[in-house]
């Protein structure tokens, strides 16, 4: 199953976040998940593994299929000691994918990973709708992310012919409670009209902590947000990720 | 209390249009439009500068992908149980309504003007930056290729057959390596699909306690 994560026009909404966040959420059940970092800061990268990432990159890849593509993936362990790990196509150093469709592609064709999350930069122009559009077309399941904003509402929350979406009204940062409960009523409208189910997702002070070259007091398992994050947290991503599983 | 957004109403009987991605996607791969991506089809652009022409549209680079039919969903791979119900489909965005748009009292869009001489009209910057038309590296192949060509012929005319055949002979070795790159890469996925089969079957054999 690929999953594409979505927000439009809108950037710094959390798409990275809510993709690591659910990976290690499906990782932690056993399920072999792939997450596939596309954009060119390689945010997801540099999360799990660090800033100082050894090439080759998905960037890098001139020609895409099965082989070429497992040269970039990395085994990130998740809870030592127990084999738990993911693991991510790893992809920065300012480099962007150079055939879109070729990625799709092989993504479709692994067969070893029953859980693909793809994390795909924000499509802030013309340019990176009509680049990273195969993604969309290779997906099983769109995650569109926004804030508890109109524009970021406007922006992400979109149909795809009929492909199962879920959306995810994230709180990267501390927004009152009024303002949630404000577009949590627009977003029971899209579920009724559009068959969109969402999942509010609160704001975690604990999750912006666990990156890679973050020092904190998580050991070498800080990447268990399971166990690091609030619960509130955690039960909203493990909700969504029910709500990803739920296709048919 | 703030005023509800998008005309939402509190016996939630409004309605919110939702657009479609890949209808958008058309409509930008068919007319290269610059319209923004999230904006419902027929929406017209803010003209923030009634008194500036529109900036003139760069031509629009051949996509990288052919239009593909929309896929029809996929059954879920492997061992993943649903946990939930899905959610009862409903109808897909069909055409957009005018909520939550810009109110119709904005100035429209003016057509180009010609340029005056007294004040000649200034490059509008634009907010999307229209990619430019990559070099034509397929040309410049086949260029390539033709003049090649005609150094062999030339070559030949001239009797320098050891040239000649060099060439030749290298082109035949090229063509070995393509077919032994096509074979070795069959058998790396052949082999890749059997070790999957064989990690799934262990993961399964784990599952049930083995």
């Amino acid at each position: 199953m690929i999953v594409s994560m979505f927000s439009g026009s809108k950037g710094g909404v959390g798409k990275t976040t809510i993709a690591i966040s659910m990976s290690i959420v499906t990782a932690l059940q056993g399920v072999p998940t792939l997450l596939v970092d596309t954009s060119m800061d390689g945010s997801a990268t540099g999360y799990l593994l660090g800033s100082n990432v050894e090439p080759p990159y998905l960037g890098d890849l001139d020609f895409v299929d099965g082989v070429s593509l497992r040269s970039v993936l990395r085994r990130v362990p998740i809870i030592e000691g127990n084999g738990a790990e993911l693991t991510i196509a790893v992809n920065g150093n300012q480099k962007s994918l150079k055939n879109v469709g070729a990625v799709a592609e092989a993504l479709k064709r692994l067969g070893e990973f029953p859980m693909i999350v793809v994390d795909v930069p924000a499509l802030a122009d013309r340019e990176a709708v009509l680049r990273y559009y195969p993604i969309y077309e290779a997906a099983d399941v769109i995650v569109a992310v926004a804030e508890p904003n109109t524009v970021s509402i406007r922006s992400a929350v979109m149909t795809f012919r009929g492909k199962h979406v879920v959306a995810a009204l994230n709180c990267p940062r501390p927004y009152t409670a009024l303002f949630i409960d404000l577009y949590r009523k627009y977003m029971d409208i899209i579920h009724r009209n559009y068959g969109i189910p969402y999942v509010v997702v609160p704001y975690s002070k604990t999750i912006g902590l666990l990156g890679g070259d973050t020092i904190g007091h998580f050991g070498g398992n800080k990447l268990n947000i399971v166990k690091n994050t609030e619960p509130a947290y955690v039960q909203a991503i493990t909700e969504l990720v029910k709500l990803v599983l739920s296709k048919k | 209390m703030p005023k509800f957004p998008f005309g939402l109403k509190r016996d939630n009987k409004s309605d919110a249009s939702v657009p479609d991605f890949f209808d958008q996607v058309e409509q930008w791969k068919t007319t290269g439009s610059e319209e923004a991506v999230n904006e419902p089809s027929g929406s017209q652009p803010v003209a923030t500068q009634p008194q500036q022409a529109p900036a003139p549209q760069a031509p629009q680079p051949a996509p990288q992908q052919p239009v593909k039919p929309a896929q029809a969903p996929q059954p879920v791979q492997g061992y993943i149980q649903p946990a939930v119900s899905a959610p009862a489909s409903m109808p897909v965005a069909g055409q957009p309504t005018n909520v939550g748009q810009v109110p119709t009292a904005r100035p429209a869009p003016q057509p180009v003007q010609p340029v005056q001489p007294i004040q000649p009209v200034q490059p509008v910057p634009s907010q999307y930056v229209a990619p430019q038309p990559a070099a034509q590296p397929v040309q410049q192949q086949a260029a390539g290729e033709t003049a090649v060509d005609q150094l062999v012929e030339l070559a030949k005319v001239l009797g320098m057959d050891s040239l000649v055949a060099n060439w030749e002979n290298l082109k035949k070795f090229a063509a070995q390596l393509d077919e032994e790159e096509k074979k070795m890469q069959k058998e790396l996925e052949e082999l890749q699909n059997k070790l999957n089969l064989v990690r799934m079957t262990r993961e399964l054999l784990r599952r049930i306690g083995i």
